[in-house]
């Protein structure tokens, strides 16, 4: 527990990761803020209610008909896929769930499935975590000490601490502002009662939703935290940490990974013909990768990899090649030699870049590229909603509504 | 007792350490030798930080490999260039220092006394990054002895230390090392002559002779020589003799001079030190 505590320190030392951690932080705030509301998107909760048990009889009698079009020789996935919603949905009535009238939690919970700034704290941290021996110099020092070794033990425990606080805050920093924003009503609401959820097949509620979104933002942060520890360690480079870190933040951005999809319907996965529900399969398949890459970071932790040697042997001198054409080039273009400025020239650096307070405008920049997006692809959404009116309420969709 | 047994350490191509046997006790042990003789690959291996390209270490009589943490909890090393978290206090350190090495609880006091002997309890709450170099060269000494390890690695602990500290330096380290193995990687002659036990001399990666420092004085008899010269006679004396001092007097040079033989009718033979020793083993890669 001393050790953990040591550990923390060392990180937390760094101002440049406070720092990063709560601009990021804030940034999620402000997103989650200014985030429009969702309740504008759906029908009244009246209605909604009124028409819930019809909406789910209508999904079970869709998989029937599904059944009896395949009867004649089908992909046995397809079937048991059909038979497994019929099931789900009938225990979710049986289960006597009906939607209540609820406030906030729709914002709440669509705003909390998107953890892409969490992750990207998480490949900071991990990064740091593994790279402060070998930024201080104090990596011999593991190699020889009695407990060295168990420290990168306590490197998973302090991710995993962290990994909590983390989301924890960002959690809480969700909950607040969605709560000084809408409001919110009962915590022990059916989960089907958020209307985005309507169709979800687990017979749960709101709190234990948030509980699981919790659970899973947790876990998430923790794996890509000890991800990019193992790569750090590994490369023993900031810059491969960050780019492989970096690149599984935007594989999930531009994949629109949201833990809300194992949730919105019935999913499942084939396996071997059978359909299994795919959030229990996805929980499973991550706690496996999670314990795969502890098991490697603390497997070789202390150890003086070659490859993490050569790797980082090759990164400087990539950046050393990258500074001389640098060097040369603008040699070439620009003699070096002093210029003056006028004022406010060097009151832009100042501020800018002398403070580093350019990272906070890239960030805010980025921000707003997010949000950008984001409405983008809520455009989209109004197109599907609009299309899917047309067909529901004028009949089918045909190519000259389409136009 | 730790023995090296046919230890040798490559590089690429590049042999840093050639088969290296020696066995060392209790005691001061100097490893004397220039930049780049295999001094601090060999502490490393020792400390288990290299592996050893082939040969083994053995701790009293059983490969240090089998022995595991029971080995390692048994090392005091301290590093050439010594890293330390920045953030942490100097009492700090040293007490996440013990708790790395799997020192029992509550040896706060031991931190304390260690932090006087080195002269930086005055500072025990102070940053390390606003220590100066020899104060984190002291605090890496103190880290090293901490929890009285059994065999105390040393690479130039004295390197940055100022005359006062060095000899405060040099004088804690010989009243800890009564009952324990002291390794001290130096080029720095003077600091280790009165109290080594032995000197080990390597030269590219070989180590050319182990013996008590009298002994290896004893070698020098009758090869240093003091020479009064002008100027033309120095410019002669300067390139076919290896010069290790230059004092300038009334009437030109005192020489101090390494030769098999008398260099002239007026040499007159000295009483030879290690330093003329360092200067007759390496003058010709210095």
């Amino acid at each position: 527990m001393k050790l953990l505590k040591y550990e923390l320190k060392k990180l937390f030392s760094s101002k440049g990761i406070l720092l990063l951690i709560a601009i990021l932080l804030a940034a999620n705030a402000v997103l989650c803020f200014l985030s429009p509301s969702k309740t504008a998107d759906h029908q009244s909760d009246e209605k909604y209610i009124a028409g819930y048990q019809n909406d789910i009889r209508r999904v079970i009698r869709l998989a029937e008909l599904n059944i009896a079009d395949l009867s004649g020789g089908g992909d046995g996935y397809i079937i048991d896929y059909q038979k497994k919603v019929i099931e789900k949905y009938s225990a979710l009535i049986n289960a006597g769930q009906t939607p209540e009238s609820v406030i906030g939690y729709n914002e709440y919970i669509l705003f909390s499935g998107q953890i892409t700034l969490l992750l990207v704290l998480a490949v900071v941290i991990g990064s740091a975590v593994a790279l402060c021996e070998k930024d201080a110099g104090m990596k011999p020092f593991l190699g020889i000490s009695k407990k060295g070794r168990s420290v990168y033990g306590v490197k998973l425990l302090s991710l995993l601490f962290l990994s909590i606080t983390l989301t924890a805050i960002d959690s809480l920093t969700g909950i607040i502002l969605c709560g000084i924003r809408y409001g919110f009503s009962g915590v022990f609401a059916p989960l089907v009662s958020v209307q985005s959820l309507e169709l979800c097949p687990y017979p749960i509620h709101i709190i234990e939703y948030i509980g699981i979104l919790f659970v899973m933002g947790v876990f998430l942060t923790f794996t890509l935290s000890v991800l990019s520890a193992l790569v750090g360690k590994l490369s023993g480079s900031y810059l491969l940490t960050f780019l492989c870190g970096g690149a599984v933040c935007a594989g999930l951005y531009i994949s629109d990974f949201d833990i809300n999809n194992y949730f919105i319907r019935y999913r499942a996965v084939n396996m071997f013909g059978m359909a299994v529900d795919a959030f229990p399969v996805a929980l499973i398949a991550l706690l496996f990768i999670c314990a795969v890459l502890c098991t490697i970071f603390c497997f070789l932790g202390n150890k003086q990899t070659t490859l993490g040697d050569k790797l980082h042997r090759a990164e400087l001198m990539l950046l050393c090649s990258i500074h001389s054409i640098f060097k040369r080039f603008t040699k070439i273009r620009k003699p070096r030699r002093a210029k003056r400025h006028g004022l406010y020239l060097y009151e832009l650096k100042k501020v800018l870049i002398s403070s580093k307070l350019i990272l906070l405008v890239i960030l805010l920049l980025g921000a707003k590229l997010y949000i950008g997006i984001g409405d983008i692809s809520r455009d989209d959404l109004y197109e599907k909603e609009y299309y899917r009116l047309c067909a529901e309420l004028s009949g089918e969709l045909t190519d000259e509504k389409s136009a | 007792m730790l023995e090296l047994k046919n230890l040798s350490k490559n590089y690429g191509r590049v042999q840093a350490l050639k088969n290296v046997n020696i066995t060392l006790s209790s005691g001061i042990y100097a490893l004397l030798g220039p930049n780049g003789s295999g001094k601090s690959t060999m502490m490393n291996i020792i400390a288990g930080i290299l592996p050893q390209s082939c040969g083994e270490v053995l701790y009293d009589g059983i490969n240090v490999k089998a022995l595991g943490a029971a080995y390692r909890e048994k090392i005091g090393y301290m590093p050439q260039y010594p890293g330390m978290y920045p953030s942490f206090s100097v009492r700090d350190f040293l007490l996440y220092m013990s708790e790395l090495k799997g020192l029992p609880r509550g040896n706060e006091g031991e931190v304390d006394s260690i932090l006087r002997r080195v002269e930086l309890d005055d500072c025990a709450d102070r940053k390390i990054s606003a220590l100066s170099g020899g104060m984190k060269q002291r605090l890496s000494l103190a880290q090293a002895v901490l929890g009285s390890p059994q065999i105390i690695i040393l690479d130039e602990p004295t390197a940055g230390l100022d005359p006062k500290q060095r000899i405060a330096v040099r004088n804690f380290i010989a009243e800890i090392s009564a009952d324990k193995t002291v390794l001290w990687a130096t080029h720095i002659v003077s600091d280790i002559e009165g109290i080594a036990r032995e000197v080990v001399i390597l030269k590219k990666g070989e180590v050319i002779d182990i013996a008590a420092p009298e002994v290896l004085i004893e070698k020098m008899k009758d090869k240093v020589w003091s020479v009064h010269a002008d100027g033309r006679t120095w410019q002669e004396l300067k390139n076919k003799y290896l010069i290790c001092g230059t004092v300038p007097d009334d009437d030109g040079l005192t020489l101090r001079l390494l030769s098999d033989a008398s260099p002239c009718d007026d040499a007159i033979n000295v009483v030879p030190t290690l330093e003329d020793y360092y200067l007759y083993i390496y003058g010709d890669i210095l």
